[in-house]
This record gives C-alpha cells, sequence and structure tokens, in this order.
C-alpha cells in the first residue's frame, strides 16, 4: 500500500513498485484517514508510508492500526529517523528515491517477510482474534473453517471460534498443505478426515459437503491403497 | 543555472515514461503548490508555509533542480521560528529560482516526450 497525500510522490512510488515483481500495489491512499480504513480491513504485507500528511501523521496513523505490517517510511524529512527506529520500521528513505535505493529497500523487506514466515513454519501455531483476544492454537488441533455469513467458524478438537475473517483471507494466509478449501464454506484439516462418502465427508460428528469442483483436488492429495 | 541530468540518470535510470509521468506532474501540479506556498506566506500561515515548502522540496530535485531543495529546506525552518522577514526574503529567492525554472523543465519535458533525451 502506498500512502502519500502528495500526487507526485504517489506516483513516484507506484512506478518505483513496477520495477519489482516482488511488490503489487494494493492501494494507493492520498490520506492517513483513507489508509487506516483499508489496512484494518486488508491483510497488507507492507506500507510505502510518507510521514507528514495533513490530517494525520504517518506516526499517528501507525498508532491507529489493529496490526503492523512492515512500514518503509518515505520523507523529506531526515529529523523523523528517530522515530521511525522507535516504531522499528523496516526502512527509511529520503524523497526522492532513487531506483537504486528503493531496490535495497524492498530488498529488506523480502528478507524480514522470510524471516516471518520461516518463524511461521517452525512455530506450528496461530493466533486468531476472538471475542477481543488473541488465543493461540496449535495448527493440528484445527478441525476445519466454515465461513458463516460475515464471520469464520474454527472448529478445533475440544472448542469452535468465531472470528471475523473470510475463507478467502485464510486460504491466502494459512498456506499449510494440511489445509484444503472443498466448498466455497468449508477449508478442512485432511489430516482430521474420518470418512469420504460421494459428496459429503466426515470430521468428527461433523459432516461437511464436498463441492464438485473441488473434490478431484482433495482426492488427488489423499494417499490410497 | 541549470538542469542536473547526472542527478536525473541516477533518479529515472533510463525510465523515459517514468521521468516523462514525473515531469507531467510537476509542470501540472508546481505552479498551483508555489501559489499556495505564496499565499501561506502572506496569511503568515507558518503550519502551511512549512507543509508546502516540505512538499515542494523532492518535487524540485524530481526534475533536475536538487539544490533548490537546499533554498526550500531553509524556509521551513524560517517558518518553523515564524521569522516573517527572513522567510519572505527567502521565498522571493525561491522565486526568482522558480521562474527560470519552468521553461527548462517544460524544455526538458519536451525534449523526452522527442525522445531527444
Amino acid at each position: 500500500m502506498i500512502v502519500d497525500d502528495d500526487a507526485l510522490a504517489r506516483k513516484s512510488m507506484e512506478k518505483l513498485c513496477e520495477k519489482t515483481t516482488h511488490l503489487e500495489v494494493i492501494s494507493v491512499c492520498a490520506s492517513a484517514a483513507e489508509a487506516i480504513n483499508k489496512i484494518n480491513e486488508n491483510q497488507i504485507d507492507l506500507i510505502l508510508l510518507d510521514i507528514e500528511m495533513p490530517d494525520k501523521t504517518g506516526l499517528e496513523l501507525l498508532d491507529e492500526l489493529s496490526y503492523q505490517p512492515q512500514i518503509v517510511f518515505v520523507t523529506s524529512n531526515r529529523d523523523y529517523a528517530f522515530e521511525a527506529f522507535e516504531y522499528q520500521v523496516t526502512d527509511f528513505v529520503k524523497k526522492p528515491v532513487k531506483v537504486k535505493r528503493f531496490m535495497a529497500a524492498v530488498d529488506k523487506a523480502i528478507k524480514v517477510q522470510e524471516g516471518i514466515e520461516a518463524y511461521k513454519k517452525r512455530s506450528g501455531d496461530l493466533y486468531i482474534r476472538s471475542e477481543g483476544r488473541y488465543i493461540r492454537l496449535n495448527i493440528n488441533d484445527i478441525f476445519f473453517f466454515e465461513n458463516v455469513g460475515d464471520y469464520v467458524r474454527v472448529k478445533t478438537e475440544t472448542d469452535a471460534y468465531i472470528i471475523h475473517s473470510t475463507l478467502k483471507n485464510i486460504d491466502r494466509n494459512l498456506r499449510d498443505p494440511r489445509f484444503l478449501r472443498i466448498h466455497r464454506t468449508y477449508i478442512i484439516n485432511l489430516d482430521k478426515i474420518k470418512d469420504i462418502k460421494e459428496n459429503t465427508l466426515v470430521i468428527d460428528k461433523d459432516v461437511i459437503p464436498i463441492s464438485r469442483a473441488n473434490k478431484s483436488i482433495l482426492m488427488s492429495r489423499l494417499n490410497f491403497l | 543555472m541549470e538542469i542536473d541530468r547526472i542527478y536525473l540518470r541516477e533518479l529515472y535510470m533510463g525510465d523515459r515514461a517514468y521521468a516523462l509521468e514525473m515531469f507531467e506532474l510537476f509542470l501540472e501540479e508546481g505552479t498551483p503548490q508555489v501559489e499556495n506556498l505564496r499565499r501561506a506566506l502572506n496569511q503568515e500561515a507558518w503550519p502551511e508555509v512549512r507543509y508546502y515548502a516540505h512538499k515542494i522540496k523532492p518535487a524540485m530535485a524530481m526534475v533536475g533542480f536538487p539544490g533548490v531543495s537546499l533554498a526550500l529546506e531553509k524556509l521551513e525552518m524560517a517558518a518553523r521560528e515564524e521569522n516573517s522577514s527572513q522567510a519572505q526574503v527567502l521565498f522571493s529567492r525561491f522565486m526568482d529560482l522558480f521562474i527560470k525554472i519552468k521553461p527548462m523543465v517544460a524544455e526538458t519535458y519536451s525534449e523526452l516526450q522527442n525522445g531527444i533525451i
């Protein structure tokens, strides 16, 4: 995401992002207020963020986020370098940004992201936000994710949680080969399947539909004698 | 005073389309921004003077005048100190430069469009 109140600066960042396949620009915002809602509703990995903006500064924006993506501050003013350090941002680049300097910042962000992904894979745990708190779950204990209107039900061995998310978000962020979307309303843990009939399968006591489109993918992922 | 072509080469790395878009935006937005700065200075609206000086600074560099950024930085400082007479002098110096710079930027834009550079 690009956040800058200046049109020339926004366009410059867009053009620089086009030079690398590692970045996909999801949103370009001209104010902190416009950015805050979009950040809190979507999973943003990296923000190229101006600091001095008329409605709210980039620093004030960070204080209002429910999570902190990676941040690269893009500013004309070196005075903010100390605050950048306090917020543990990935990089701090001075405008106007040269191509080489931009690519160095992108490389830093990629390395940080790889470190985050490696930790997530190693830990085997994930956190969900439910009823105002963050709950730690072991991935092995999750049976399935079920779409329920604007929410998702997370069924585990011992409990069921309701989280504010979508199956699309979960599919994108989970990245664990044990989990497969088998229906528009279900992502299941393949290790928990008890049996499979024609168009349904059973996990614990739940009977879960399999869509025709996903049946062959499901069957290709299982070991048959 | 001349456009710093070496600086532009480092900035755009031969990407003419990128340079063209930046030059075009500068020619559209540059004068209104400078007018905003003038208005804020006349009203002694110091936060606005700082804001506009701060925004125009990188734009000058993007069209090949990184040295002019220094004049604007001094203006930002004068605005921070609310030093009216100093700010007026600095703005006046900047305007003299801006008036000379605009046609040079337009000419370079034309050269970029025609593939001369």
